[in-house]
């Protein structure tokens, strides 16, 4: 008999398949259809493991309020499209600079970088929130996209600058023998490189302010609407029909975002004629 | 533009690498923003705290009642939560590094919870873990078919926390497979096969060739974890009991529920908890530099 690695290797594969699969539907599956279930449940009573009967009425109360529930959503868009685009400019230098330069001290300084996602929040948003009423920024959607700055840029900061590890200052170099303008370089050559870092440093950003409930609540003050926020009463509420049907349009928030980032780059890139084999 | 002016200084010496950095410094500006913003917050903080000109808020602030078992509280909740979800996250990476690439693309299912929001993670808890939730009601169906010893006892809000490690397992979980994974997938997969033909059990071989390898990925994403679910306040506030209190919450009562001549008090713990949170900020830095130093060196 030939022993070779690949054999070697397969011989006890089928049941890591079987584990693996077992636990992508009993953690990820189950839960979610159980969402489902719950989003048309009528009557639930206790011992039952299936609702005893079902109804549409969670789906006709969200669709009643539509327009609370659109005007929190978009709501919580806006800040949270604001957070990614303010995030963005402000770390497209800074994370180029630190990607293309070591020095004594880096790690150091791109820990403390890090700090305002990792300390917890509450201990500094609280002071900041008595400044931001000083002024007049609390209880204000400007208010609460600085703070959500604060806490998601060092999502976007590491996004680019991982983008920017793969850029080499020879393109530059390049283009610029070429006789390229810095616009036309910018254009041309920079951007395309690392949209998609660009992109994916926005995803993270959007979903970590758009899920972000707490702070929008301080420094929101209940004036700025938020999803998170409108949920939160169903949430901790009795009525798991309703509560189980906002979670579910919470998750495709997400995912319509993954998808339009998908058709974005893909329309840019065809647009620019760049075929590109290894997307990150 | 500066760029090109550079460009040719850049083609001298070491020198020429040097201005080059420099001639780059303004670059950084930009973070003045997040910085001046962070250092705001935390000087007003600073300011409150020392209200009294003298130290008596932080006095104040340690002879709070229940401030220790709050805090040893939180320290507990936070060591659970990031051992279970390092030791999952590092055993589904590896499992989904051993298969077939293929399901690579499956495995990215793994990362859901990721994208759902704490509170929405807290509902989950809820909707599953409470006295009357799925779990319970499958629990007395299967009594009818088994002769179970007792009734479901509900973990939540028993002063254990159970409640608040569950969702952060849930959340934490895909988190560190995101981060262990890409430094799973740098280590050849012949190193295990050799391994195995040379007649090691697949475990001695994880245990000697493939967790000392993964070690960066795991201590940057533990501590990540441990810090983020020390003080974060959305989980602990759907799903969190009262009594112990998590941290974050403790700190939010104190701050506003109480007379305001006590503010100092507050703002005096909430300078001390940035100060250890700035702590492990700067752990995390020691843990991820040799991690980094070997990848420069490649």
């Amino acid at each position: 008999m030939k022993l070779s690695p690949a054999t070697l290797f397969s011989s006890k594969q089928r049941g890591n398949i079987i584990l693996f699969w077992l636990l992508l539907i009993v953690v990820i599956l189950v839960p979610l259809i159980f969402l489902l279930i719950a989003s048309f449940a009528g009557t639930w009573p206790f011992p039952r493991i299936l609702p005893a009967s079902w109804s549409l009425r969670s789906w006709k109360y969200v669709a009643s309020n539509m327009q609370g529930i659109a005007h929190a959503l978009g709501s919580s868009a806006l800040y949270s499209l604001g957070a990614a685009l303010i995030t963005a400019l402000f770390c497209w230098l800074p994370a180029q600079f630190l990607a293309r330069h070591t020095f004594r001290g880096q790690t150091i300084l791109e820990a403390l970088l890090l700090t305002p996602a990792l300390v917890p929040a509450i201990t500094f948003s609280m002071g900041l929130q008595v400044l931001f009423i000083r002024l007049h920024l609390a209880d204000s959607i400007v208010g609460v996209v600085l703070i959500l700055t604060l806490v998601s840029y060092p999502y976007m900061l590491r996004s680019i600058k991982t983008g920017y590890l793969a850029y080499k200052v020879s393109y530059d170099e390049c283009a610029r023998n070429l006789g390229i303008g810095e616009l036309q370089r910018l254009w041309h050559v920079e951007l395309p490189l690392v949209l998609p870092a660009f992109l994916s440093g926005g995803t993270i950003v959007f979903l970590v302010a758009f899920s972000e409930y707490f702070l929008v609540f301080l420094i929101g003050g209940g004036t700025i609407p938020s999803f998170p926020g409108y949920l939160v009463p169903f949430l901790t509420g009795s009525d798991r029909a309703v509560a189980s049907t906002l979670t579910l349009l919470f998750l495709l928030v997400p995912f319509a975002l993954f998808l339009l980032q998908e058709i974005f780059l893909e329309r840019f890139y065809r647009r620019k004629g760049i075929t590109m084999t290894g997307k990150s | 533009m500066i760029g090109s002016s550079t460009f040719l200084k850049n083609r001298n010496s070491f020198s020429g690498k040097r201005s080059f950095f420099k001639g780059e410094l303004y670059k950084l500006t930009p973070l003045l923003i997040p910085g001046l913003m962070l250092a705001a917050g935390i000087l007003y903080t600073l300011q409150l705290s020392l209200q009294p000109a003298d130290l008596s808020a932080y006095q104040a602030a340690l002879a709070q009642p229940g401030l220790v078992r709050n805090i040893f509280f939180s320290l507990y909740v936070a060591a659970i939560s990031t051992v279970v979800s390092i030791a999952a996250g590092t055993a589904l990476a590896y499992l989904v590094w051993r298969l077939p690439s293929a399901y690579g693309r499956w495995g990215q299912a793994f990362l859901v919870p990721l994208v759902l929001p704490h509170i929405a993670v807290g509902f989950l808890v809820l909707l599953w873990f409470s006295q009357t939730g799925i779990l319970a009601s499958m629990f007395e169906r299967l009594s009818g078919v088994f002769p179970l010893a007792s009734s479901f006892q509900s973990p939540l809000f028993k002063g254990n926390g159970a409640g608040i490690i569950l969702g952060y397992v849930y959340k934490s979980t895909p988190f560190a497979l995101l981060l262990i994974m890409p430094v799973l997938r740098r280590i050849p997969k012949n190193y295990l096969q050799t391994g195995l033909m040379l007649g090691a059990s697949e475990f001695r071989c994880f245990y000697k060739i493939i967790l000392p390898r993964l070690v960066p990925g795991i201590s940057a994403a533990a501590i990540i974890i441990f810090v983020y679910s020390f003080g974060a306040y959305d989980l602990p506030f759907i799903v969190g009991e009262s009594r112990p209190r998590m941290i974050s919450l403790y700190l939010y009562r104190l701050y506003f529920t109480r007379p305001i001549a006590e503010r100092p008090t507050a703002a005096a713990l909430l300078l001390l908890v940035f100060l250890c949170g700035i702590a492990m900020v700067m752990l995390y830095a020691r843990a991820v530099r040799p991690a980094e130093e070997r990848e420069r060196k490649l």
